[in-house]
């Protein structure tokens, strides 16, 4: 006899349930003996009584709490307005229905793709409704921020958690110019909510996205849909466990088949120059990097925009950790580059590989030569060019000698760049002093001259 | 051709491989065998260097040593995996390209191989398909031509004929005889012994991670089930 759509899925999920327990288990036992994991507990459990049941911890924030109450009063119909903007977001990587290749699989059986999706989609709602229901309890019961607001938040972000699914859903499946070109109307209509200050615009567009999902996609749900690329992305989401990963010491990686690129008539065509060959295989590569890229330089330019406010000497030390970080980051991209895919068992041509790796650390480089510029602008003075010549040049060394290492390692030579690494830092060093001691960006010469060497390094 | 000595291949304290120490002659055709597991694809990444070998040597032609020359080393070696490495984002022929850019093969040599594996693969109107738009098998045979493409003193091979049709199998091994007639030392490993048997010259047997037996293909009897070896 046929099971029902609910009876097969709640058999699939328990299996997934008791699967994850005992590899958790597994994992535990290998990472905590028993004795230290009930150690661990009642350290764990005295922790969380010493501070919020028995201590005043919370007691202590209280002004902060209530400054948080005024705003969040405040800031609801913001919230309201700007809250799509983070389903529009997550669309470029994850289509928010944890539909994994077990479902796809039972859809291939005599079970309705539909109702399995709306299961998906249900017990994703009731998990949502269990966590923010949990952390709004905790937040009413510790803190002194009033229930209506907590309720009117957690209201909110179940609302939309409930709209905004299908959206999702269905702008995954479309192509990179189509999401820009929805985060980018979010953004406008978000923009003159702001310039407007009216709750009116959060509504509209709360009621638009209810004409949307009512009218146009509630039956466009499974049109255009790409199954490969959504069960690849929920197969990786299910079974990343944290525990696993830490105790075999090894990192779980997608299998990223697909690039949020879109290949035209143009990307189809025969290569026309080595040259060309290079460039697509690091923008393969960047792309399927793209998130943890973008999180990398939006940290950078976020932490120097932040400085652009403090003291100079402290946005010349923020400057000069971003030039050193950035730098070793190239490295280790340029390393894993060359151990990913088909690349990891073709010969290397890491001097040309090299040449045409330049551009896209010069692309990202633009991003968080942003707020230098801004704070070059607002603080000009007759050195200000030289200090950008000088961050610019020290850079161009450090991410030389970074790459040099790299190909050195990975080509197995065994060199010695403790003499590079120490005036790299010397010249860090500068770069940090450099607001207070302006002179020393007369150090750019020393640099080009050694740059020249990194430049024209061979293996 | 290719030599072998005291190699050793661990992860996290596990041995894979140990103790491996073999030679393959120059022009010849060499089957290695053995069960599931027994260590044949960790072999062919450890000469290849994708997995780090703890102890032992390898040298290709008496001269290229894998520690001393390693970027040399690499063009030495031509390897067709088990599972197609395709990259998604390059058509058919983007992907000999790449093959021709990364082993230095000649536009001329490029065209004139082509202009006879492609056909010969049944591949002539899939040119500019991505993989994702070919069948399992197509996408094997991409790959194949891809590893046949550079003459180079190595190839390994990884199951050959695994989702290939019969026409294509035997193209395959005629190609490979071929290739080994031209100089070009052959590994390869399969399931299929009946067929390795035409092919190979001699062979390796490979159990948990050690070599069982080694010698001429002639005097290979047959793998062992897995559970009776470990009965033992």
């Amino acid at each position: 006899m046929k099971r029902s759509e609910a009876h097969i899925y709640y058999f699939i999920r328990k299996s997934r349930f008791r699967k994850k327990k005992i590899i958790n288990k597994m994992a535990m036992e290998v990472m905590i003996d028993k004795t230290t994991a009930v150690y661990l507990a009642l350290l764990g459990g005295y922790v969380f009584a010493s501070l919020f049941i028995f201590g005043d911890v919370l007691d202590s924030f209280q002004e902060e709490f209530l400054f948080l109450e005024a705003n969040a009063q405040k800031g609801f119909w913001v919230i309201l307005t700007a809250l799509p903007i983070r389903y529009i977001f997550k669309s470029f990587r994850d289509p928010g229905i944890l539909f994994s290749s077990t479902e796809y699989q039972l859809t291939l059986l005599p079970y309705s793709r539909g109702r399995i999706w709306f299961y998906v989609f249900l017990e994703k709602l009731v998990k949502q409704f269990l966590i923010l229901t949990l952390a709004a309890s905790l937040v009413i019961l510790l803190t002194p921020i009033s229930a209506p607001i907590v309720v009117a938040y957690l209201s909110i972000f179940l609302l939309y958690e409930i709209v905004l699914t299908v959206p999702q859903w269905v702008l995954f499946q479309k192509g990179l110019w189509i999401k820009i070109g929805w985060l980018l109307a979010v953004l406008i209509i978000n923009g003159i909510g702001i310039l407007t200050s009216s709750p009116l615009i959060g509504l509209a567009q709360l009621l638009l996205i209810i004409v949307i999902n009512h009218f146009l996609l509630s039956n466009s749900i499974f049109n255009q849909v790409q199954w490969s690329k959504v069960t690849e992305v929920n197969d990786f989401q299910i079974w990343k466990m944290f525990l696993i990963s830490a105790a075999s010491k090894t990192k779980f990686k997608r299998q990223k088949k697909f690039s949020i690129f879109q290949k035209s008539a143009r990307t189809r065509k025969p290569f026309q120059s080595d040259k060309a060959i290079h460039n697509r295989l690091w923008r393969v590569y960047l792309a399927q990097n793209a998130q943890l890229i973008f999180q990398v330089i939006g940290a950078f330019t976020l932490m120097l925009t932040v400085f652009i406010f403090m003291n100079d000497t402290i946005y010349n030390i923020g400057v000069a950790v971003v030039i050193y970080a950035y730098a070793s980051v190239a490295g280790s991209f340029f390393n894993d580059r060359m151990r990913a895919d088909i690349l990891e068992v073709l010969p290397w041509n890491l001097e040309s590989f090299k040449r045409s790796y330049f551009k896209w650390v010069a692309a990202g480089a633009c991003l968080i030569l942003i707020p230098i510029i801004v704070h070059a602008i607002v603080n000009f003075s007759m050195w200000t060019p030289m200090k950008v010549v000088y961050y610019a040049c020290v850079f161009l060394f450090l991410y030389h000698l970074n790459v040099n290492k790299t190909m050195t390692l990975l080509a197995r030579q065994s060199r010695n760049f403790q003499l590079e690494d120490g005036i790299g830092f010397l010249f860090l060093i500068a770069v940090a002093f450099s607001g207070t001691y302006p002179a020393l960006t007369f150090g750019f010469v020393i640099v080009l001259l050694m740059l020249r060497k990194q430049v024209s390094f061979l293996l | 051709m290719l030599q072998i000595k005291d190699l050793r291949t661990e992860i996290n304290q596990a041995v894979l491989l140990d103790g491996i120490t073999f030679d393959i002659k120059p022009s010849s055709v060499t089957a290695l065998v053995g069960h599931n597991g027994a260590g044949k694809s960790t072999l062919f990444k450890t000469v290849m260097g994708v997995m780090a070998k703890s102890e032992g040597e390898i040298w290709i032609n008496e001269r290229y040593n894998q520690e001393d020359d390693f970027l040399t080393f690499k063009q030495l070696i031509s390897y067709l995996p088990e599972e197609p490495l395709l990259l998604t984002e390059l058509t058919v022929m983007q992907h000999f390209q790449l093959y021709a850019m990364s082993y230095a093969v000649p536009e001329e040599k490029l065209q004139n191989s082509l202009e006879r594996l492609v056909p010969g693969f049944e591949l002539e109107d899939k040119l500019n398909e991505y993989p994702e738009a070919l069948s399992k098998g197509m996408r094997q045979k991409v790959q194949t031509i891809c590893a046949l493409l550079p003459d180079t003193p190595l190839l390994f091979i990884d199951e050959p004929f695994m989702g290939l049709d019969i026409y294509a199998m035997e193209y395959l091994e005629e190609l490979i005889q071929e290739k080994a007639k031209n100089g070009t030392s052959i590994l390869l490993t399969t399931h299929q012994l009946e067929r390795v048997k035409d092919i190979a010259e001699n062979y390796i047997m490979l159990q948990h991670g050690r070599i069982q037996s080694y010698g001429p293909i002639a005097d290979f009897q047959t793998i062992q089930r897995r559970s009776v070896d470990e009965e033992k």
